[in-house]
């Protein structure tokens, strides 16, 4: 089980005196794919911070399993928006080998593990490069491969698709989708496009826009995968989640 | 990453106009010389590169420019060794950090040359003055530039290595230290070229041999196409300089380069 309770947070309490998100709670049990979806600024990110433990909240708790959240770890892996935090000095390989040489875990089994998970991406050939010879959806892959060879049960995605083409983004939200279901990790995932809330989520939940945001209305989404945007149901869940959320668009 | 590989196409291009520049360069000094009108004064190509031929046969420029590589190469280690220790000193202890910060932004300002006559007084005239002069150079530019880098290091960066639940130690190993590299890397390229800068000026101020002692005793004999030859033997020199350090870095720390 993960939940929010009660999260305030500001981002300098000895300055500011707006709260971000303010008595934000949110739960949503293991094994869930549950989608965060709201406008810019609206303290979609900032939750992914609480949770991954970045950040601690000003009032208020994370907690995981029954246990607050106070720090980052090995137990919640972040896929990050855009491309900078791959180590730029280190191959594809070795970047997915990062995590594991943390954990001690032994040069030639790491290996074959790292090399076992980029495969698993679709990114044979390629463990050899460097970021910088890597494209936008490759070095995405390269985060994913990395996060799923620590074994984390609870995954959190910041945006991970933003910066991607409507074609490479579709291919990976489809393989993320795919991983889900065979690995049925806790997925968090954050975003502000309501068609990849809907094919990714098992729940949605909208936020108000910020400041003082919080937790406005989560829907479930009960379609089989893969979805597909020509269902009549996908429309059906558009428009309630539009109208929702388009209240909030406004609101800026 | 795109404006690389087109560049990389394009490289059979602009070894095809590299002789443009080149030329180009030779038809102005000529013009400028014969508009000057007067040859003594204001040599044209050709009379200095007889100069240059003449200098280089006797052996003269050989042995200045032996001379003076043979500092910028002992001040440059000596500098890098300096410089790259306050950068790990200051990696390792915020406390460090704190405390050189505004020394190394404050006397940056005062370039090596302003130290020449002092250093002369303190370390005599001989050779060690000019390679205090030369590290002096060297490790600030390279404690300048691991600084930078050290406080530009990406918040992703630490972030990743804690969630994967790395202690301060390995992220200073699997973090810190490659950006430090990357960041002296730079430091001590550009450094090098400062080196050259500052050697020339030390040894026009007070030396007996070398390639800027060259250009002053030329002056004091009237001679400017001496003095354009050796200009062109240091601008050479200091490019080859750099772009052998670029190979070398290349090939040996590709990775830190990216």
């Amino acid at each position: 089980m993960i939940e929010f309770k009660d999260v305030t947070f500001l981002f300098a309490p000895a300055r500011d005196t707006v709260p971000i998100i303010e008595n934000l709670s949110l739960t949503f049990p293991k094994g869930e794919f549950h989608v965060v979806l709201g406008p810019s600024g609206c303290g979609k990110t900032t939750a992914l911070n609480l949770l991954a433990g970045f950040e601690t909240p000003t009032t208020g708790s994370v907690i995981v399993d029954g246990r607050p959240v106070t720090q980052p770890g090995p137990d919640r892996t972040v896929i990050f928006q855009g491309d900078d935090s791959l180590y730029s000095w280190l191959t594809a390989l070795e970047n997915v080998e990062f995590g594991l040489s943390v954990r001690g875990m032994p040069r030639k089994e790491r290996r074959e593990k790292a090399q076992l998970y980029l495969r698993l991406v679709g990114l044979v050939g390629h463990e050899g490069k460097f970021p910088d010879e890597l494209s936008g959806g490759m070095k995405q892959r390269v985060q994913i491969a990395r996060a799923l060879a620590c074994d984390s049960p609870i995954l959190l995605l910041d945006e991970p698709f933003g910066a991607l083409d409507a074609q490479t983004r579709s291919i990976l939200q489809g393989e993320l989708s795919r991983i889900w279901e065979e690995t049925r990790k806790s997925i968090f995932f954050i975003t502000h496009d309501i068609t990849e809330a809907i094919i990714l989520a098992d729940r949605v939940s909208v936020m108000h826009a910020g400041p003082r945001s919080r937790i406005k209305r989560t829907f479930d989404i009960e379609m089989e995968r893969p979805r597909s945007p020509a269902d009549p149901a996908f429309s059906h869940h558009y428009k309630i989640i539009s109208d929702c959320l388009a209240a909030e668009v406004q609101a800026l | 990453m795109l404006l690389r590989s087109k560049m990389l196409s394009q490289n059979w291009m602009k070894a095809l106009l590299l002789p443009v520049p080149v030329i180009g360069f030779l038809l102005l000094w000529e013009f400028a010389s014969r508009s000057f009108g007067v040859p003594q004064l204001f040599p044209d190509p050709k009379t200095t590169g007889q100069t240059f031929l003449e200098l280089l046969r006797s052996g003269v420029l050989l042995s200045d420019a032996e001379v003076s590589l043979a500092r910028i190469a002992a001040g440059f280690m000596l500098g890098s060794v300096i410089g790259i220790g306050l950068g790990l000193l200051c990696t390792v202890s915020w406390v460090a950090a704190s405390l050189l910060s505004p020394y190394i932004n404050f006397l940056r300002f005062i370039s090596g040359v302003a130290w020449i006559s002092i250093f002369m007084v303190w370390f005599g005239i001989g050779e060690t003055s000019k390679i205090v002069l030369i590290a002096y150079t060297v490790a600030f530019t390279v404690a300048l530039s691991a600084f930078a880098g050290l406080s530009e290091i990406k918040l992703a960066h630490l972030r990743a290595a804690a969630m994967f639940g790395a202690t301060p130690r390995q992220v200073f190993i699997g973090v810190r230290i490659p950006t430090l590299i990357r960041s002296v890397i730079t430091g001590m390229r550009l450094s090098l070229g400062n080196a050259f800068l500052v050697i020339v000026a030390a040894e026009m101020v007070q030396a007996d041999s070398g390639l800027g002692f060259s250009i002053i005793a030329a002056r004091n004999f009237l001679a400017p196409d001496i003095i354009f030859a050796v200009m062109l033997v240091i601008g050479l020199l200091g490019f080859l300089a750099d772009r052998g350090f670029v190979a070398l870095s290349r090939s040996m720390l590709n990775r830190y380069s990216r």
